[in-house]
């Protein structure tokens, strides 16, 4: 997915020469090539993602577009103070695509695994935070970026994340997608590690357990109304992260459901006190409780 | 006393006054960077004609807890109106103890040290790309060049070659709690600059003259940014809180009204808001 968006940044550049691609030694293929083709757009800032983004903010003050692209948590926890005051205070129009972010990076280690930023970014003024599962859902969540006119946080993953939308899909913030009906329990997922949500409602199909899939690609402003619904609906929620159970998609959901009283059961599937092990994405998803068996085993107990 | 020394007496007063009404805020760090301000928008220095459009110059407050000369200067340049001043530190006020984007004239909210050189690297940026002829003014503390982040924009500065961008560094020697000797010492501050690439200047900070010159030779460097070294007093013009590091984050109280008025030839009743 982290290509599909730059792809798309690629493309807006093209189009506006007020959109510009920065980043922090971290270019990837499209992103150099928007460095050869359109050198008047494209920004290094070399290892100092703290200037990269207060800089980003005198950019768009002055009526650019920046796109900036690097590791999430270096972006949005090395320089979260700067993306607090300098842009989401004055409403700055940048757009930050974090890429590597949940277990993405799986054996690279705990600095480079994005479990923890959404705690702190879903609590800043104006800022509104995507959480793509798929490169299409990606790819058009960037041209949203482009459109809204305010500063954008994109939870960016890897490489060739399964694709589950097709070609004339369009991204609507703060909405939710059901990706597969059901009736007795419904999990609700951001990221990919939705596939692992999939692949158990398809195991639970065939013994009889129905569930419903929703890809919630906002975190903020969350979809609250297809929450209650699925809270009237369902037996149970679940939800499913690669990121903190604290503060991120189960945390902001368990938010909502207080909000309104539901009383319907809801199990947070996610990481307590970071990622643990090393190993594969998989490896990693099964070791921390978040691939599809963890799952089944989530929803069984769940419904007794 | 020429134009420009009566803007910055004037200016001091009205700091006082404003202090008189909230009895709280940092004073010392306003009182050191009064001239570097009345130079900027009094002095020629800034585009005063454009000055309410996308064309102005930009002048960022790094060192934002000095922000009553700012509110000071901005009211007597028209940016909102002189009694508004009063309301320093008050409920709803638009003039809080940082400057906040809320108030004309602030581009960006300041007070977290390191930051304004960043977003100036920004406007600064801006400008080169679109060939805009604006000038980005950022006023520092020297405490504040212990910060991490001055030295990632220092080297991109430098690295895009933003002549445009004249960062003054309020050299005061003291920070928050103590000398900045004593709390974390900058060594050599001019062989910083320089070996990061930028043109460097030295100052007095409190002689508009001298000032003056040092902006000039600013607009004539090309290709890299500048950065002046003013050299002022922290608490400059009211005898007990100059250079005292018990005067970081206070007002005057009790008796020291009276040291006020006599370091200001002002009278009490002068203090007073009618």
């Amino acid at each position: 997915m982290r290509n599909a968006s730059t792809q798309a940044v690629f493309d807006l550049i093209r189009q506006d020469r007020n959109v510009l691609a920065l980043t922090a030694d971290n270019r990837n293929e499209i992103y150099d090539e928007i460095r050869r083709k359109y050198p008047a757009q494209y920004i290094e800032y070399g290892i100092a993602e703290e200037n990269m983004v207060a800089s980003a903010a005198g950019l768009a003050s002055c009526g650019k577009i920046p796109f900036l692209y690097t590791i999430t948590n270096f972006m949005s926890m090395h320089a979260f103070e700067f993306i607090r005051n300098d842009v989401c205070i004055a409403n700055q129009n940048v757009k930050f695509l974090g890429r590597s972010s949940g277990l993405t990076s799986s054996s690279m280690g705990p600095t480079h695994q994005g479990t923890e930023e959404l705690s702190m970014l879903r609590t800043l003024p104006n800022l509104e935070v995507i959480t793509p599962a798929t490169p299409i859902e990606a790819r058009e969540a960037t041209k949203y970026a482009y459109e809204h006119k305010g500063p954008v946080y994109i939870r960016l993953e890897g490489v060739n994340e399964p694709e589950l939308f097709s070609e004339s899909y369009r991204f609507r913030v703060g909405k939710g997608c059901i990706l597969r009906d059901g009736s007795d329990v419904c999990i609700i997922a951001m990221g990919s590690v939705i596939n692992e949500g999939l692949a158990a409602a398809e195991f639970l199909g065939k013994r009889g357990i129905s569930v419903e899939v929703v890809d919630m690609p906002t975190v903020t402003p969350v979809d609250e109304s297809l929450i209650y619904q699925e809270a009237r609906k369902t037996k149970g929620i679940v939800t499913l992260e690669e990121h903190s159970i604290y503060g991120g998609l189960g945390g902001a959901i368990a938010e909502v459901l207080a909000g309104i009283g539901a009383g319907v059961p809801l199990k947070r599937l996610g990481l307590i006190g970071g990622a643990k092990g090393c190993g594969n994405r998989m490896e990693m998803r099964e070791i921390n409780g978040l691939d599809s068996a963890s799952v089944v085993r989530c929803i069984e107990a769940m419904l007794g | 006393m020429n134009n420009l020394a009566l803007i910055a007496h004037e200016v001091r007063i009205d700091i006082l006054r404003m202090f008189y009404a909230s009895r709280t805020g940092h004073l010392a760090p306003a009182l050191s960077c009064v001239e570097i301000l009345v130079a900027l928008y009094f002095g020629g220095i800034i585009n005063w004609n454009n000055r309410f459009t996308g064309e102005r110059d930009r002048v960022i407050l790094s060192k934002g807890h000095g922000c009553a000369a700012l509110y000071a200067v901005l009211a007597r340049a028209d940016y909102f109106p002189q009694d508004e001043l009063f309301t320093f530190y008050k409920k709803n006020s638009r003039l809080g103890g940082h400057p906040n984007i809320v108030l004309p004239g602030i581009e960006t909210a300041t007070g977290a040290l390191g930051h304004g050189i960043c977003f100036a690297t920004g406007t600064a940026k801006a400008a080169k790309l679109d060939g805009r002829s604006f000038y980005t003014y950022v006023i520092m503390g020297d405490g504040e060049l212990q910060e991490g982040s001055v030295w990632e924009a220092a080297q991109f500065a430098a690295k895009e070659g933003l002549d445009n961008l004249v960062v003054i560094v309020d050299h005061n020697q003291l920070q928050a709690s103590d000398w900045v000797q004593a709390i974390a010492p900058l060594r050599d501050i001019n062989a910083k600059w320089e070996s990061f690439g930028w043109n460097v200047l030295e100052t007095e900070g409190h002689e508009f003259k001298d000032l003056l010159a040092a902006f000039a030779q600013t607009k004539k460097k090309t290709g890299m940014p500048s950065v002046i070294l003013a050299r002022t007093t922290k608490g400059k013009g009211i005898t007990v809180a100059e250079s005292n590091p018990a005067w970081h984050s206070r007002a005057p109280k009790g008796n020291e009204w009276e040291v006020v008025c006599h370091d200001l030839g002002i009278t009490m009743e002068d203090l007073k808001v009618i």
